[in-house]
């Protein structure tokens, strides 16, 4: 089913052997990821033109659905084949790699949390009404945002961690 | 090649796309397991011969 499927949407007439079902799967996994990029940024765009002209179309928030709900399937599908799991073989290969993910999700909470400030506080107000709105309340509201994005990044990422010892 | 089998028929014996013998030539494609017995089978060797063995070994 899932080759007939592959073979109509490549237009291929016949079964694709091995090397090719690899290269096949390869290059619909990349154009799927740009794809999903795509319509992130698309989404944003959908936004920054909403908030321009004070109104919310129908394309934005159906972006939006759509993307959240190809990256949970994705996830979903990933974590029950088990393909993100990483095994720890020794203690120390664990503490490591914990020590990895913290400095990733510090970085990510970071990142998220500036981005939702300019974005949330600057940017849209600024297209919406021309005027900007910032407080330390709001630093303080978008800063403790980030710690929760990158403490769930952190816990998240933790649980792919498979201790063998 | 010993059994004077061009590449176009040793795919097709095989059940893969003559780029994909052309592959394996070259060394840019490893094969899965089921794929080399195959092609041992149909050249009529085994795998260690077919694959192990630099020296002295047509593939």
């Amino acid at each position: 089913m899932r080759n007939k499927l592959i073979n109509r949407f490549i237009g291929a007439i016949d079964d694709r052997d091995e090397y090719q079902q690899q290269e096949i799967y390869k290059e619909l996994a990349l154009s799927g990821m740009l794809l999903w990029y795509l319509t992130m940024l698309l989404m944003v765009v959908g936004l920054i033109v909403d908030t321009i002209h004070n109104k919310l179309s129908f394309l934005t928030p159906a972006l939006f659905i759509i993307n959240m709900v190809y990256a949970g399937i994705i996830m979903s599908r990933l974590r029950k084949k088990q393909l993100d799991d990483t095994d720890c073989a020794s203690i120390e290969e664990y503490e490591e790699k914990k020590k990895r993910l913290k400095k990733s999700s510090t970085f990510g909470g970071v990142l998220w949390g500036l981005f939702m400030l300019i974005f949330m506080q600057y940017v849209f107000p600024y297209l919406s009404t021309g005027e900007i709105d910032v407080s330390w309340l709001k630093v303080l509201i978008w800063g403790i945002g980030g710690i929760f994005f990158g403490s769930m990044m952190y816990w998240f990422s933790k649980s792919k961690l498979q201790k063998h010892f | 090649m010993q059994m004077k089998l061009t590449q176009i028929e040793l795919a097709k014996k095989v059940g893969v796309a003559r780029q994909t013998i052309n592959l394996i030539e070259n060394n840019k494609y490893n094969p899965s397991l089921s794929l080399c017995i195959c092609l041992a089978k149909e050249l009529k060797t085994d795998l260690n011969t077919l694959f192990w063995e630099e020296i002295g070994n047509e593939k």
